[in-house]
């Protein structure tokens, strides 16, 4: 096996040894564990770094291990690929900072990060899968690694929250191995390939493909949340809120619209698909998505809900800029899986900043907090403008790049639901900020801790200002070399112009 | 990529706002932040004074942006320092450790770089996003006031706002996937060569029209006005200029085409709202919001000039270029009279009323190379008449009459005198505007070489002069409330002057009769009512109904099949 097979097993590892150690650690070993964990992060995300610049570069890593007679275990890790492992390894270093200063003194903490660990791991995994297969075992990974997570505070309503998580994601694990099984029956193969591998078949099994890819699409949709498998997300709210930001921003939701990324370009290929009539079907709804997902989050008082009902609404772009089947809209698609992360992930540490330090878990509650909590508030602003699609914070550019994909695709509906959905999301942003900033704040906090003189503790504050910051660096610097839209644009290319 | 000083100093003019705006995050340097806001646009200025015409690429900014300090450029970029200086001076200087000036430096200054942004900007999308930031920054100003009409008003402001930067955002993505590219030059190639002119134009107008207070989108204008402090108000009259009129100027292709139709739906637009000004002007707007109103008709003013440069082909771009420094020198001026309206009691009351009137002959003069380009090209008739610059007139003199009328108000600043050396600072830069205009100089560099061309200015402009100056006079007997009644008293036939008071201000009853009975409550109730919604983080009840009904499994996919419904009709 040469150097670079090795590399994607070591970012495997990078956070799977950890996590397995961390398993076997009393709670008391706090420096160990945490040593632990951040030398993790920091070394799957030199790991990635060094497999960005080798993929940039024309280098490729890859690696196969025989799982089943005919079918291996297979990672590789290219442009597409490399997009979703820089944002899950760049944010779960973030993440493990946040969740080490907000789990500080709470039980089960190895337990947590131990779950923490092995979700990032079925993460990078379900990033590098080579075929539908792996794809398949790391995704259902996710789903047992999650679970735990979601459950952590064992309270009644988290056992709930947890059993209906699994039912519906393994429900749609189910269907997605029905479909992989299926397609593999039809081609022999489930080696992701650019442009697709089924679009030779003969059109007898067109009807059969258009029902693979409604059994994959319903799989992978339980997970990105489309309307109505949606259900099972704001429920997870339970969960503290560095688990959100995982599920959020990180892994879960990430990895469905990751996948129907994949199943859409590298299983159907997008001339195939569009050839098939799915494209369009898939286009309104994840249009559907988005305005219902804005509209629930309008009337949401319990401000993690809201921000739930938002992913709801926001994974859909990503969808809607693979369904509408340009390379533009591609581009605004791709790109946004990075920017929403950027800006989910800020909102819901700035969300748990004011559960952990005043107390506060309603929208009702958050007069005045600019005052009292600053800096949070202008992370919280700025994630908040980038949602609603104001420039130059990242949401925009993936407007940007979505209208024009669906201009050039003569699909002018598209600038209707973006519209609306600009609209919506300031109707459900603004009014916090406007609470936040200018109301007068009340007498007493519901919760309130004290910090000394700073808001709040260094470990809560820096990441959701490290990552408003980098959403705003994301939109304002785009056309940067290495930033999320040149590498997405590097993608999209590669999609629609290689012979 | 190498910047030569010229380069380098346009950036740093650009940058300095936001470089002291990001010193804020620095608890030391707070108060070094609020001491800096003033000076936060001094380099601008001398930017605009200084630097020859340039352009800087910044390929790698947004999705590849640009700098350019042309002629319109450095006109508004003067306009917009030289205000934003007199605003930052009026913001500080309170009392030490005030709430007021802590809470506003940072979106003062975050205003301040957006508006040199706007100015400076080269393309479609850096423009955009400095409007963006710009409006928000005033807004957040605005609420800094703190009254309840002030909060009505930023309310209103940013419900606006959200539906500006929306239509603008479809115009911009149209004309970018017309032109291939975020240049305005290729954004205006595509203005001229759209398909569907009249939803561009549609677009144009309602976008610009909530940052220049067009009527029917200006309900936030007068409001800010009337209940903002004085350094917001100065600050208001350049986000004006430069997220409102430039907006146009950028796009327009003027002197390229003739575009009949836009011209007389622009001249339609800038008749109703220059009407309305007066209106408003007239009956109910205070002597604070009447600036709002000046600064209405000035708008109005503005889309005059735009239609009859689009109607008008040959002289479009003659007039295209004759249009920033009308925006300097009436902008400034206008600022300098806010600023002499507000001026405390002082032993020099004549002095500043010399200066008040001075501000309004600048304001009323400032188009008049505009003028007596159209007078000499033969252009005179009744609907040719420049309508809103007398109702800029009539408005100014009734201003002017108001001032006469109260002392100004009490000042909270440390520098309460520093309003009438402000004041005379404006008027100096807008006669020096006025001169420069009505001279022939193109506005450019003090390095670069100047060369005057042949001075616009004609003759016939007396007319226009004297037709303005009658407008001015009648606005300001108009509004003497207290020498109406006796003239009223007296036998009016007996004095001539006395009779033509009595008409004027009868006149003036009609006005507000006509106000009165427009435009009804509803319009107010319906706007103060979607404020209060969507200001309020949590309508309860509203909420829990929508809330009972959205969750419903059904009504997701009543939505998904009524969406598919709706594409698949409009598909064929």
């Amino acid at each position: 096996m040469t150097l670079d097979a090795w590399v994607p097993l070591l970012v495997l590892c990078s956070s799977l040894v950890p996590g397995l150690l961390i398993f076997g650690l009393d709670e008391s070993r706090v420096r160990l564990r945490t040593t632990l964990n951040l030398a993790g992060a920091l070394t799957k995300l030199a790991l990635v770094g060094v497999m960005l610049w080798g993929v940039a570069h024309g280098h490729t890593y890859e690696v196969r291990i025989a799982f089943l007679p005919g079918l291996d275990l297979a990672l590789r890790a290219g442009p597409l690929a490399l997009l979703f492992l820089v944002l899950s390894s760049l944010l779960w270093l973030v993440t493990t900072i946040y969740a080490i200063g907000y789990l500080e003194g709470s039980p089960h903490r190895s337990r947590f990060f131990g779950f923490f660990s092995l979700c990032v791991t079925a993460t990078v995994g379900v990033a590098m899968a080579a075929d539908m297969l792996t794809f398949l075992l790391f995704y259902e990974m996710l789903t047992l690694a999650t679970y735990p997570l979601v459950v952590h505070r064992g309270t009644e309503v988290a056992r709930r929250a947890g059993q209906v998580y699994l039912a519906y994601t393994i429900g749609g694990g189910a269907l997605m191995l029905l479909g992989i099984v299926w397609l593999y029956t039809l081609t022999g193969t489930l080696e992701f390939t650019p442009r697709g591998f089924v679009s030779e078949l003969d059109p007898s099994h067109h009807p059969a493909l258009i029902l693979i890819f409604i059994f994959l699409i319903t799989g992978l949709g339980v997970k990105a949340a489309l309307i109505p498998l949606h259900a099972w997300l704001p429920m997870a709210m339970v969960a503290p809120a560095p688990v959100s930001a995982l599920l959020h921003a990180v892994a879960v939701v990430k990895a469905g619209a990751f996948g129907i990324v994949r199943v859409v370009y590298e299983v159907f290929g997008v001339e195939f698909s569009a050839l098939l009539g799915v494209t369009l079907p898939l286009a309104i709804l994840a249009a559907a998505t988005i305005i219902y997902g804005s509209l629930r989050a309008i009337f949401q008082d319990d401000l993690k809900r809201r921000l739930a009902f938002s992913t709801v609404s926001q994974v859909s772009y990503i969808v809607l800029g693979v369904a509408i089947a340009s390379p533009i809209a591609t581009v605004g698609g791709l790109v946004h899986l990075v920017h929403q992360g950027l800006m989910k992930i800020t909102l819901f540490f700035c969300a748990g900043n004011l559960a952990e330090t005043l107390g506060i878990h309603k929208v009702s509650e958050m007069n005045g907090v600019g005052r009292r909590m600053p800096w949070t508030m202008v992370a919280f602003t700025v994630a908040a403008f980038g949602m609603i699609g104001a420039p130059p914070v990242a949401g925009f550019i993936t407007k940007w790049y979505l209208g024009l994909g669906a201009l050039d695709a003569g699909q002018h509906w598209v600038l209707v639901v973006l519209a609306a959905s600009s609209l919506l999301n300031a109707a459900y942003f603004l009014p916090i900020l406007h609470a936040a900033w200018f109301r007068e704040p009340p007498a007493t906090w519901p919760e309130e801790r004290e910090f000394g003189r700073r808001e709040t503790a260094r470990a809560l504050l820096w990441p959701p200002l490290i990552t408003a910051l980098a959403a705003v660096l994301a939109g304002l610097f785009a056309a940067m070399p290495f930033s999320p839209l040149e590498w997405a644009r590097f993608i999209a290319e590669q999609e629609f112009t290689r012979p | 990529m190498s910047w030569g000083f010229g380069e380098s100093a346009v950036l740093f003019a650009l940058v300095w706002p936001f470089v002291a705006a990001s010193l804020s995050a620095i608890r030391a340097s707070r108060p070094w932040v609020i001491e800096l806001l003033p000076w936060s646009a001094a380099p601008a200025l001398a930017v605009a004074l200084l630097i020859p015409d340039l352009t800087l690429a910044l390929p790698e900014t947004l999705l590849g942006s640009g700098l350019a300090l042309d002629a319109t450029g450095r006109v508004f970029l003067a306009t917009t320092a030289l205000l934003w200086l007199v605003a930052g001076t009026l913001m500080v200087g309170r009392r030490p450790g005030d709430a007021w000036e802590r809470r506003s430096a940072l979106p003062a200054l975050l205003a301040t770089g957006a508006g040199f942004a706007l100015a400076l900007a080269d393309d479609g999308l850096l423009w955009f996003a400095a409007g963006t930031l710009a409006g928000y920054a005033v807004y957040a100003l605005i609420l800094q006031a703190a009254t309840r009409a002030a909060r009505a008003a930023g309310r209103r402001l940013v419900i606006l706002l959200v539906l500006s930067d929306l239509l603008l955002f479809e115009l911009f993505l149209i004309l970018a996937h017309a032109a291939g590219g975020t240049s305005f030059a290729a954004l205006r190639g595509a203005v001229a060569a759209t398909d569907s002119p009249a939803f561009v134009l549609a677009l144009m107008t309602l976008g610009f029209g909530v940052k220049a207070g067009v009527l029917g989108v200006h309900l936030w204008l007068l409001p800010a006005f009337g209940s903002t402090t004085l350094g917001v108000r100065v600050a208001l009259i350049g986000f004006v200029a430069a997220a409102g009129l430039l907006g146009w100027l950028r796009l327009l292709p003027l002197g390229e085409m003739a575009w009949s139709t836009a011209g007389t739906a622009l001249h339609g637009l800038a008749f109703a709202t220059a009407a309305y000004a007066v209106i408003g002007g007239f009956s109910w707007a205070g002597q604070r919001a009447l600036a709002g109103s000046v600064l209405m008709a000035l708008t109005a003013q503005w889309l005059w000039a735009l239609a009859a440069a689009l109607q008008r082909p040959e002289s479009g771009a003659a007039i295209a270029a004759l249009l920033p420094m009308v925006a300097l020198q009436s902008g400034v001026a206008l600022a300098a009279s806010v600023l002499l309206d507000d001026a405390r009691p002082t032993r020099r009351r004549r002095l500043r009323l010399a200066m008040a009137w001075l501000a309004v002959v600048l304001v009323v003069l400032a188009p008049l190379p505009i003028f007596a380009l159209r007078m000499d090209a033969g252009i005179v008739s009744l609907a040719g008449l420049w309508w809103p610059s007398i109702a800029v007139a009539l408005l100014l003199g009734r201003f002017v009459a108001g001032m006469t009328r109260h002392e100004g108000t009490a000042s909270r600043s440390r520098h309460p005198r520093g309003r009438l050396t402000l004041g005379a600072a404006l008027l100096v830069a807008s006669t020096v505007g006025a001169a420069t205009s009505l001279l022939g100089y193109p506005p450019t560099g003090l390095w670069s070489p100047i060369q005057a061309d042949a001075p616009v200015w004609s003759l016939s402009a007396a007319v226009t002069i004297a037709g303005l100056a009658g407008a001015l006079s009648i606005g300001w007997l108009a509004s003497l409330r207290s020498r109406h009644r006796s003239a009223r008293d007296s036998t009016a036939w007996s004095n001539p002057l006395r009779s033509v008071r009595a008409w004027m201000c009868t006149l003036r009853g009609w006005v507000r009769y006509i106000a009165r009975i427009r435009l009804p409550g509803w319009r107010d109730a319906i706007l103060d009512a979607l404020a209060a919604v969507a200001s309020s983080p949590f309508p309860s009840a509203l909420a829990r109904h929508a809330e009972a009904r959205l969750m419903r499994w059904e009504s997701a996919l009543a939505m998904l099949v009524l969406l598919g419904a709706t594409v698949a009709w409009l598909g064929g």
